[in-house]
């Protein structure tokens, strides 16, 4: 307490001169300056926190992100179609469905200031137009009306040449098969949603639709649209001449299973919309059919395939064949022991029956479902039947089954199977698109090469000496099968209705195409004498089929010409042809 | 000193400014382009598609026939009148170049 200094105790809040001369405070003061200072420091630091991110953010933004602006320029995909749905064309490019853009007329009544002038200009540019009906439509006030839907490229040009207010067009689009009704029963059509609701149009509706840019070619067809008119002309033709009810025809690649025609008469137009639903039925491969003596060919090559006959054997087809309540005879009964070759050539039933017993049930139908027989064809297509086989597979089926009755397979089914029996062996599922590459026809094996080259031998003998000489053709050398079946009808089968048919493979030394021809109830002709059997009607329109279509393919014809028939018309149009142009 | 500093930032953020319009407005004038060359593109493609409908058309199989019975004096090929080179007899003696 001495000392002369005061030594106090510093007031709460008082100011001290501190020795550097700062003011120092203590107490509240003190802690409240604290505070404030932190809150100071933290808010900087925020604030340049926040500086740092916009700047960081700007960086990033100008230097190395461009915003929504793409780096490159993208030009749009020429390939992509303008509109949607893909396009289908055939193995040469031929369009077979696009679509066109067009334009749909409707108005605005509001802004149609004389109605019945308006009515009156349209009713002049577009026909089928009724004036009074307009004019009502067009004086009723509302917002919109349609005036006209699909309106012709020209029509639309008229209509805006008019200049007339009120009136606008919405653009649509409509699928148009520019082939029409050559194709109808393959691509099929769609529906006013445009979607696909037969034929190819259906089966691959998903992959029409998407229009991605990668895989946005237009699908493309195994078919051939020349080869395709050609089969049509002539089966159209065959069909007036026998006045039958029906026709379908087919042409395959014999190596690798590509349908290159497919025709069924009658036909429709995919672009009306209001075909006849009779001609809609795809006779071609939604149409079963027993096929009569055409599987003789089957029988024949499964028998020598399994090791049960060689060419040398034979049968006894002396007599009718009696098995249960059922008698098996033959059409143009020989009335003698028929070898192996003869009973394919002439035909014989009872040979045949009696070569598929020794076959056997299991084996027969082992090489049946391998010639792809016993299931519905996988072809591309929405409209295919299901065979119709006997159940229990009995021995008398067995036996009817050996001559092509009691089991019904459609056409595209036997001539596929066919192709098998001819290429070497080899069954291809018959397809309609188009393949890359023989390579990835993904075939197996039914018969051996052995057993093929047999075949073709045997069926070249059926068009040289048999029954199917009608269908033989100047310049080829043509094999095949003439087959003739009574159809179904209520209470067992009907006498005068048949089916005739006749597959033929060519050229048949190597063969490369498969021909099948077929008429439901064709009726004979004086021509033919009254016979309306497939070699009578069925084997002359394949003989036809083939003179045309083997110049178009480019097929040199053979040295040894087969004989045909003098004043034949393959002959005579020969003798008369001059240039040369392809159908 | 303090006064050029700041005389210089001021005409650097005007020069950037200036750069920045010039070229929002080439990029603008592209944009336009590009948008016109891609209706152009959709415009041409679209005729493209109808030509070639038509073409498909007008190349009907069974048109073209009756087409050629009418005016050319044609007739479908026959066997006969394809072949190949080796068919051909030789015509050594005139020594056309091959």
């Amino acid at each position: 307490m001495t000392g002369g200094r005061l030594d106090r105790r510093p007031l709460d809040g008082e100011e001290h001169l501190a020795v550097d001369g700062r003011v120092s405070l203590d107490g509240t003061a003190a802690r409240a300056l604290h505070v404030g200072r932190a809150r100071l420091v933290l808010m900087g630091a925020l604030f340049a926190l926040a500086y740092v991110v916009v700047g960081v953010r700007l960086v990033d933004v100008s230097l190395f992100n461009d915003g929504f602006e793409p780096r490159i320029a993208q030009a749009a995909d020429p390939r992509s179609t303008p509109f949607g749905r893909r396009a289908i064309v055939d193995r040469n490019g031929v369009l077979l469905a696009t679509n066109l853009p067009t334009a749909s007329l409707h108005a605005d009544p509001t802004k149609v200031p004389d109605p019945r002038a308006t009515a009156a200009a349209l009713a002049r540019v577009l026909p089928g137009l009724d004036r009074a009906t307009i004019a009502a439509r067009l004086a009723s006030g509302r917002r919109f009306v349609w005036i006209k839907r699909i309106l012709t490229p020209r029509q639309q040009l008229a209509v805006n040449r008019l200049g007339l207010p009120g009136l606008a067009f919405q653009q649509e689009q409509r699928r148009v098969y520019p082939l029409g009704r050559l194709t109808g029963h393959v691509v099929g059509f769609v529906d006013i949603d445009n979607s696909g609701i037969a034929g190819i149009e259906k089966t691959f509706d998903a992959a029409l639709r998407s229009a991605t840019p990668v895989s946005d070619g237009p699908i493309r067809l195994s078919i051939d649209s020349r080869v395709q008119y050609l089969v049509r002309d002539e089966l159209a033709a065959a069909m007036r001449e026998f006045r039958a009810i029906g026709a379908a025809g087919l042409v395959l690649d014999a190596n690798d299973g590509e349908v290159l025609a497919m025709v069924s008469l009658p036909d429709f137009d995919p672009n009306a919309s209001d075909a006849d639903p009779a001609a809609r039925f795809n006779r071609a491969t939604l149409g079963t059919y027993e096929m009569g003596s055409t599987f003789k060919v089957f029988t024949t090559a499964m028998a020598l395939d399994a090791g049960v006959v060689t060419l040398r054997d034979g049968y006894d087809a002396s007599k009718p064949l009696h098995v249960a309540r059922f008698i098996i005879r033959d059409y143009s009964p020989e009335k003698r022991w028929l070898s192996v070759p003869e009973i394919l050539i002439y035909s014989s039933n009872i040979g045949a029956a009696k070569m598929a017993l020794d076959v056997g049930a299991v084996r027969q139908r082992d090489y049946l479902a391998r010639f792809g027989l016993l299931r519905r064809a996988a072809i591309e297509l929405p409209e295919v039947a299901q065979p119709l086989l006997p159940s229990p597979w009995r021995e008398i089926n067995t036996m009817t089954i050996g001559f092509g009755h009691g089991i019904a397979v459609s056409p595209l089914q036997l001539t596929a199977g066919v192709a098998a029996v001819v290429n070497g062996g080899i069954f291809n599922p018959p397809t309609l698109i188009a393949r890359e590459s023989d390579l990835d026809a993904g075939g197996a094996r039914v018969i051996s090469a052995r057993t093929s080259a047999r075949m073709r031998r045997l069926m070249e003998r059926v068009v040289a000496e048999g029954t199917g000489r009608k269908a033989a053709v100047a310049g080829y050398l043509i094999g095949g099968k003439t087959g003739t079946a009574d159809k179904p009808g209520r209470g067992g089968y009907q006498r005068r209705a048949i089916i005739s048919s006749f597959v033929a493979a060519f050229p048949i030394a190597a063969p490369r195409y498969v021909v099948f021809a077929m008429l439901d109830e064709p009726k004979g002709t004086k021509k033919t004498y009254n016979f309306a059997t497939g070699g009578w009607t069925a084997a002359p329109l394949v003989g036809r089929i083939i003179a045309r279509l083997g110049p178009m393919m480019g097929l040199p014809p053979e040295r040894a010409p087969a004989p045909a028939e003098p004043g034949g018309r393959v002959i005579a149009a020969a003798l008369k042809g001059g240039g040369g142009v392809a159908f | 000193m303090k006064g050029g500093a700041t005389l210089l930032w001021l005409a650097l953020i005007g020069a950037t400014a200036f750069g920045m319009f010039q070229l929002k407005l080439a990029v603008q004038r592209s944009e336009t382009r590009l948008a016109e060359l891609d209706r152009e593109l959709r415009a041409s493609r679209q005729a493209i598609e109808v030509l070639e409908a038509e073409w498909a058309y007008l190349n009907r199989p069974e048109r073209l026939a009756k087409l050629a019975e009418r005016h050319l004096a044609l007739r479908p090929m026959t066997p006969e009148q394809v072949g190949g080179l080796d068919r051909l007899p030789l015509v050594a003696s005139m020594g056309v170049a091959r």
